[in-house]
């Protein structure tokens, strides 16, 4: 069954029944609706500010009624702390992935569209950032950069577009084949309107599903960089927060109260994207997936 | 059924492990000290850290040591005097002294070493050496010194004395590019091995003039965190571990076979001001005026400060000097002392003429806001802690601060090379004797050591009185009025006196002491500990 | 045609590890801050000390003489001096190559071989619990920070158990009886981050192995295998394992860029003296050199293991080779 007849509100639709039955998709389309609905309304519910230190008598509490997760290493309450951060690490992940995304499809799209001379370039360049090892990658640009929030989107940003780039330009090249885009290019349609209307609502499936997945390596890059010191340590996400319990010992003072649930977190949102990813790609690719 | 086989494995593999882990750890003649920073070199003509000056108390022995009540002591000098017009001093040295390389050490070395500090300027030696006009060698165990005025530190300075022989052979010009490997001192202990990022091992000193030591060897390993260093000291792996983390002192101090202790620092933390007056200086030009700078001083919880980034343990910051140097620490009197009262602050930003803005931010007439941004070493957990609550203090008076975390090197090029800064975060360890501490605040320092480009006539008259005054009440005086007048200026609101927080395992060696009295074992005022710790 | 595909592999190989040359140049030195005032650390250098040491470590050029020369130095395997060290780099770099060689080795293989059985198990039993375990376990394992891991190790099997050490590859400075205490020594310091690493591969490697398993028991030569009448694992045996061996074969090989982040990891949470540690260490003391030189290399042999992979498909692959 061909993608490109398919409405938009049928791919929604599909996208959902595919989902449910999927359990996997689906429970990983929960989970980031659950971490969303907390990033989005959680600081509303329970208000945490990052200045709003305890006294020393609230350093490293273990739960208890009055703070449900303990306390960190400067008396604020943990879940508080969950909460916010939920809204850095996800604005780090989706942030980086959309640059990821817009890179990634700009430069399939043209090396796919274009062919000859741009595509040989494109390409190259794809697979020097393919071979290039990422994070020695990652490490030296946002040393580089400097570690700050937005920084650390662009460094994610731009070094996993690559992928993207690939199954975009295959995809870019079957599309271009059909004829209805072979008689808009005839009929002498602008390149740029050829892609926008044509080429890309077919290839945007693809790119959504990598996105998702793409999503995922963010999260994770995001507390990777953090935990080894290059992350934005006045905004508190949960790889800084690892990064905090790491540098105040948690794990040998046996405060896992401060380790376990940043980390599960992390743990759970990359599994969410992961999860939802797979789903699509099953979804959008039927066969048994290739790599 | 598919996971039998592997677990079979790495059962027996643990097994195995396990023996190999009691069978290593047998050997406790090497005393192993664990450490999160190593020396920058064991040059002293290019080392500037504390763990550097500790490694030259192991390797190398001064003219004049220190013993643990904070007294100078012979060590290469047997003894000394000093002539009636206190210009000239005489040390008569222990003959028989001699290199770890086998060379007899004489009148020559120290002279030739004294020398080279005082002509090159360079290391964290040749500070103490202000003041010597002359050196004369009347016979292979006699050196004299000759000064232009008294000189009052001449026996605290710890400074390493160097074989001639070696040095020598070093065109004055290389000696920033030297790396002296391996070092050859007189020290207790000689250099064996340094595999930087790892471990550096000394060895005791077989031939040593005096106490041996009663290990066979010190191994001072780098740890990647204070987490790990504690770790390896609960199972043993090492003996002795300096910068601990303070979080864990509860903990360690409930196991039986530890020794855990919290005390006083030969240092400080401060947040440091922009305070050069001149056109280039590229800092808030309101940081020039010290009422505002005494205005951030009052406005800090500086207690609560200490609470927070080190469980409290140390004391809260006022004058220059640490109260550990008894002798030379001011403490301001009840009427001078500032104490956190935000009133207070406000009061005197209202005098200094800003006033409450709209975005609850201060400004002066001309519409000037008071914004600082505010450096921090990204190094340091506790500095990010605290200016993270400087910002939230401060904010409370109207003053808006803006945070930058950077790494050292950055930090020091901004500082050092630009004056590019309206307020930072750090520290500086002092010595025995005040005047290192007392010299970083005088205007000859401005582009040398000076991190706020600070400068005051008066203060610096009564720095050149302090370094020549022998009697130790007049100096003390002096000593005190340096102090005072800093603490009105305030070009540093000092936040605290940090503690040092080591452990040692008392299971494996005995003898351990703590110098000072209420000291600490290690990065203290001579090497003692190295030499009469016993293996158990 | 074969000799063709291999040179233009060669080639790409070849431009690469040019435009990385590049990259690692000029990347390094828009880096803020002066390296020299780390490499120095004297506020009171003076001029001629501080000229000595540019023209030392080759900073007083202006920037394409100094590109020319790092080319030219490159050439003669002169990565430079390290600020840090200063050693020259290849020294600096040559001391840890070993323990970071013995790590990966050592989890490489366990990952494989863990990884490759767990993918033939999940494939045989597909979509039954073991499956669905192996599954689950792998996208755990994949979705898990490897610091993390290593840190959750840390604290099972060294605090509280009191097992394994947690830091370094020996025991600082210890002396040992015989060689065998040596080694063990060794191997009581190899355990958890070998363990560490191989667990965030074999996740990897076991669901390759089985989506590549899955694949080839769907093809045609599989069908008419057991048509012809033979056991079903007899057919896996025969034909199965072969054929799904090679992407997972090549994949190692293209994976290495993704192993040595996880080293990276590894070796600062256990303090492991290798590669990734020095990295580390490299990026925080704006060490120009020696970063440079470890990205090199990581890159090259992230080159020559892609090229490797390449190859390799190209002999065992007959579709490719015709």
């Amino acid at each position: 069954m061909p993608i490109d007849k398919v409405t938009t509100f049928q791919r929604i639709k599909n996208a959902f029944s595919v989902l449910y039955g999927n359990k996997t998709g689906f429970a990983g389309f929960l989970i980031l609706c659950f971490f969303l609905f907390i990033a989005v309304f959680g600081p509303f519910i329970k208000p945490y500010d990052i200045m709003d230190f305890g006294g020393a008598e609230d350093i490293l509490r273990p739960p208890s009624f009055e703070h449900l997760l303990g306390t960190d290493d400067m008396g604020r309450d943990i879940l508080g702390g969950l909460i916010a951060g939920s809204r850095i690490s996800l604005l780090v992940g989706v942030m980086a992935t959309v640059l990821s995304m817009f890179l990634g499809a700009a430069i399939g799209l043209g090396a796919g569209y274009f062919g000859g001379f741009i595509d040989a370039v494109l390409m190259r360049l794809t697979d020097i950032f393919l071979v290039l090892p990422w994070l020695p990658l990652v490490l030296v640009l946002a040393a580089i950069l400097g570690a700050n929030l937005w920084n650390i989107i662009l460094v994610i940003g731009l070094t996993s577009w690559a992928g993207t780039a690939r199954v975009v330009r295959a995809q870019t090249l079957s599309v271009k084949e059909r004829t209805y885009v072979e008689r808009a290019r005839s009929l002498g349609s602008s390149n740029l309107r050829v892609i926008l209307r044509h080429i890309l609502p077919n290839v945007f499936p693809v790119i959504f599903a990598n996105t998702v997945l793409i999503a995922a390596v963010a999260i994770l890059s995001e507390t990777t960089l953090s935990f080894l010191g290059l992350g934005d340590s006045l905004n508190q996400s949960w790889g800084m927060m690892l990064h905090y319990a790491f540098e105040c010992g948690a794990a040998s003072i046996g405060a896992y109260w401060f380790l376990l649930p940043p980390g599960i977190c992390v743990v759970l949102v990359v599994l969410g994207f992961t999860f939802l990813g797979y789903a699509l790609d099953e979804w959008i690719n039927p066969q048994i997936r290739k790599r | 059924m598919f996971v039998s086989p592997s677990f079979r494995i790495s059962k027996k593999l643990g097994l195995i492990l396990l023996i190999a882990l009691l069978a290593v750890s047998a050997f406790s003649t090497v005393l192993k000290v664990g450490w999160t920073v190593e020396p920058d070199s064991v040059s002293p003509f290019i080392a500037y850290n504390l763990p550097a000056a500790e490694v030259f108390l192991l390797l190398y022995d001064p003219l004049v040591a220190l013993n643990d009540q904070e007294e100078p002591a012979g060590k290469i000098a047997e003894t000394w005097e000093l002539s009636e017009d206190q210009l000239t001093w005489t040390f008569n040295l222990h003959e028989g002294i001699r290199w770890h390389d086998g060379e007899p050490l004489t009148a020559e070395d120290v002279k030739f070493t004294y020398e080279l500090f005082i002509n090159t300027g360079l290391g964290l030696f040749s500070g103490f050496l202000n003041g010597i006009e002359s050196i004369e060698c009347p016979d292979d165990f006699t050196v004299m010194i000759h000064t232009a005025e008294p000189k009052a530190n001449m026996l605290m300075g710890n400074t390493p004395i160097l074989p001639k022989h070696i040095w020598e052979t070093v065109a004055e010009e290389d000696l920033e590019l030297w790396e002296n490997e391996p070092a050859v001192g007189s020290g207790a202990f000689a250099f064996l091995e340094w595999r930087k990022g790892e471990y550096l091992r000394l060895k005791a000193n077989a031939d040593y003039f005096f106490d041996k030591p009663k290990v066979e060897e010190v191994v001072f390993i780098l740890f990647a965190n204070n987490d790990t260093l504690a770790q390896a000291l609960k199972t043993g792996e090492i003996s002795a571990a300096v910068n601990i983390n303070p979080m864990q002192l509860p903990q360690l101090s409930q196991s039986p076979n530890l020794l855990a202790v919290s005390s006083p620092g030969y240092g400080f933390t401060q947040l440091a001001f922009n305070c050069w007056e001149s056109e280039d200086s590229k800092g808030h030009p309101a940081l020039l005026d010290k009422r505002i700078r005494q205005a951030i001083d009052w406005a800090l919880d500086k207690q609560a400060i200490l609470d927070m980034t080190y469980l409290g343990q140390g004391e809260v910051g006022t004058t220059l000097i640490p109260p550990i140097l008894q002798k030379w620490h001011y403490k301001p009197g009840d009427s001078e002392l500032r104490v956190y009262n935000p009133e207070k602050a406000n009061a005197l930003l209202d005098a200094a003429g800003y006033l409450m803005g709209n975005r609850k931010i201060r400004v002066d007439s001309q519409g000037n806001e008071l914004n600082f941004r505010l450096y921090l070493r990204s190094s340091n957990t506790q500095e990010i802690k605290a200016g993270q609550m400087i910002k939230k203090y401060l904010q409370a008076v109207g003053i808006e601060v803006s945070i930058e975390t950077v790494d050292d090197g950055l930090l020091m090029d901004l500082i050092y090379a630009d004056a590019e800064f309206d307020m930072f975060i750090w520290g500086w360890g002092t010595d025995v004797d005040p005047t290192t501490i007392l010299n970083v605040m005088s205007t000859n320092e401005i582009f040398g050591l000076s991190d706020c480009f600070y400068s005051n006539e008066e203060y610096d008259r009564l720095l050149s009185l302090q370094a020549s005054q022998m009697d130790v009440t007049q100096r003390q005086e002096t000593v005190f009025a340096m102090q005072r007048i800093l603490y009105e200026d305030s070009p540093y609101a000092i936040l605290f006196y940090d503690n040092e927080f080591q452990a040692v395992r008392t299971d494996l060696f005995s003898g351990w002491k703590r110098i000072p009295e209420k000291g600490a074992f290690f990065f203290t005022i001579n090497a003692n500990n190295y030499v009469t710790v016993t293996p158990k | 045609m074969s000799s063709r595909y291999l040179g233009n592999k060669i080639a790409q190989a070849l431009i690469t590890i040019f435009i990385v040359l590049c990259i690692n140049f000029f990347l390094f030195r828009i880096m803020p801050g002066d390296p020299l005032s780390m490499l120095m650390r004297n506020p009171r250098a003076s001029q001629q000390a501080i000229q000595k040491a540019k023209e030392f470590y080759g900073l007083d050029q202006s920037l394409p003489v100094q590109f020319g020369r790092y080319l030219q130095d490159l050439l003669k395997l002169d990565f430079g001096v390290s600020f840090m060290f200063k050693k020259p780099v290849t020294e600096v770099i040559g001391g840890k190559v070993g323990p970071t060689l013995l790590l990966l080795g050592v989890s490489e293989i366990m990952a494989i071989v863990l990884g490759i059985y767990l993918g033939i198990v999940a494939a045989s039993h597909r979509g039954k619990i073991v499956d669905i375990g192996t599954i689950s376990v792998s996208l755990l394992l994949y979705s898990l920070p490897t610091f993390l891991l290593g840190m959750v190790l840390i604290l099972i099997f060294s605090v509280y158990w009191g097992l394994f050490p947690s830091t370094g590859m020996v025991t600082a400075a210890a002396r040992y009886a015989t060689l065998w205490r040596q080694f063990l020594d060794l191997l009581s310091h190899l355990f958890l981050p070998a363990i560490t690493l191989a667990l965030t591969l074999i996740g990897e490697y076991g669901m390759l192995m089985r989506s590549s398993l899955l694949e080839v028991l769907s093809e045609d030569f599989i069908v008419t295998a057991r048509a012809k009448g033979l056991r079903e694992r007899e057919v896996i045996r025969k034909h199965g394992y072969p054929n799904a061996l090679l992407p997972v074969v090549t994949a190692i090989s293209i994976n290495l860029g993704l192993t040595i982040a996880g080293a990276i990891q590894v070796e600062t949470v256990f303090s492991w003296p290798g590669i990734g540690r020095l990295m580390y260490d490299a990026l925080n003391n704006r060490d120009y050199p020696l970063l440079q030189g470890i990205f090199l290399l990581v890159c090259i042999c992230v080159i020559v293991a892609n090229l490797f992979s390449d190859l390799l498909y190209m002999v065992l692959d007959p579709r490719v080779k015709s």
